[in-house]
């Protein structure tokens, strides 16, 4: 048996050096994220009026139901006033609209929503300030807003004739962007597998993107809040590419 | 599983926690009168209601997707036609240095300036460049095409139209100059149900 031990010493103990620093590690991480959650939390205080806070009918159901519908509604008087395709983001309802001068033009139903009952319970002053109407700020994506080809003009008829357009299918979407009250929104298309089924592996997703940021996000400074949302690709692109580049965005819940 | 805790377990806390701290519960005020409350609310909310269902249409209207190519026509706010449609390429045809076209559809809401039938094309100058044809001068008759855009076009300004096609099998991909081409019976349907100043809007 000692020998045994003796044999896998030096394997031993690099194990256990391995384990305590990534141990040591996470701790650190750990910590630090919850500071930067702390961070993030003061931040949003300062801008939300104490009064509003403490807003004392808030808390009946019933009021506070009216009370979101109707923040809801003149958040869509103010985006009608604008010539700009805006996009609303209803997690109540679980869906997705592209709205135009007032008028809905596509609504979207979630597949699946990560979070479940993202910001459903905040405080008065919270809510306002998360369903204020917000800009974006930074975007990325896997498809181009315009998917735009370039030609160049044939010189004569021989070569027009010579012309092929090939068409490359567009991979599936995925959509981030950070928006100007501190929220991130990650939008995945969904496609079909070979049976028509829909095929999505929501963990997978949410893991591939969270090591993806993870270089950023290992020490934070900050945090900010990410709602990821699965569409249909076929309605997830086509509300990407209705949406202008710091195009507005409005939430309810 | 490390790299499973630092991936999805404190992102899961870190919202968690961001959550909690904003989801203070103030104390229920005693003193509000609910129902005298709720009351000055329905109100409200009636108000917004009916001035928001103000914004859309009541007439017909017309909605198109440019990205999936598809159409619906609303009538009282109730789809009464939809399919496919064929609209910008997004092609950017470039001529020289100085010269190129750009044939997308554009994002937006425009409304219906004039209605044809039997409409007449008058090709403008890309029509012949992308051919690789000499540029004929303004009013020369090789620009003007009948029988090409169908039995109806309904103009919606700039150069933009709604109309039939010769190319039905296209119908469904993006492969127009801008315009948006309809199958004949969809053609038909819209050019009848929309009027003079109903509302286009294109995402």
């Amino acid at each position: 048996m000692n020998e045994t031990i003796l044999k896998y010493k030096a394997g031993l103990i690099i194990i256990a050096v391995v384990f305590a620093i990534l141990l040591a590690l996470t701790v650190v991480r750990y910590v630090k994220s919850m500071d930067a959650v702390r961070v993030a939390i003061d931040e949003k205080l300062m801008v939300i009026p104490d009064e509003e806070i403490h807003d004392t009918s808030w808390n009946i159901p019933e009021i506070q139901e009216k009370k979101k519908e109707i923040n809801w509604l003149e958040r869509q008087l103010l985006l009608a006033k604008s010539d700009s395709l805006t996009l609303g983001i209803n997690i109540n309802d679980s869906i997705v609209q592209v709205q135009l001068k007032g008028t809905v033009l596509v609504q979207a139903k979630m597949i699946k929503q990560y979070p479940l009952h993202f910001f459903e319970s905040l405080n008065y002053g919270s809510y306002h300030d998360f369903t204020r109407i917000a800009a974006i700020v930074e975007e990325q994506s896997t498809i181009l807003k315009k998917p735009i080809k370039k030609v160049q003009a044939p010189k004569n008829e021989n070569e027009f004739q010579a012309v092929k357009h090939d068409t490359i299918p567009d991979p599936l979407l995925v959509w981030q962007f950070s928006l100007d009250n501190r929220i991130n929104v990650v939008i995945t298309g969904v496609g079909l597998d070979k049976d028509s089924v829909l095929n999505f592996q929501h963990k997978k997703n949410l893991m591939d993107y969270n090591y993806q940021n993870l270089k950023e996000n290992l020490l934070p400074e900050t945090y900010t809040p990410t709602l990821y949302i699965w569409l249909n690709d076929k309605d997830a692109k086509s509300v990407y590419r209705a949406i202008p580049e710091k195009g507005k965005v409005v939430f309810k819940n | 599983m490390f790299a499973y805790i630092n991936v999805m377990v404190i992102p899961e806390i870190q919202f968690s926690k961001y959550q909690e701290k904003l989801s203070v519960k103030p104390v229920i005020d005693t003193t509000i009168n609910v129902e005298t409350e709720l009351k000055a609310l329905d109100k409200t909310l009636n108000l917004l209601s009916k001035r928001v269902d103000r914004l859309t249409p009541g007439d017909a209207f017309l909605v198109i997707n440019t990205t999936n190519n598809t159409f619906e026509l609303y009538k009282n706010n109730q789809i009464i036609r939809k399919g496919l449609c064929s609209t910008g390429s997004f092609i950017h045809l470039e001529v020289d240095s100085t010269k190129s076209f750009m044939f997308e559809t554009p994002k937006g809401v425009m409304t219906v300036k004039g209605k044809k039938t039997n409409p007449v094309w008058t090709k403008p100058d890309w029509a012949f460049i992308e051919e690789g044809l000499p540029v004929p001068p303004r009013g020369h008759s090789s620009r003007f095409e009948p029988h090409v855009l169908g039995d109806y076009a309904l103009t919606l300004g700039d150069g933009y139209m709604i109309h039939g096609t010769l190319y039905q099998r296209l119908i469904g991909s993006p492969v127009t100059h801008g315009c948006v081409r309809l199958l004949d019976d969809d053609l038909e349907a819209v050019y009848k149900t929309l009027p003079v100043g109903a509302k286009i809007f294109i995402y």
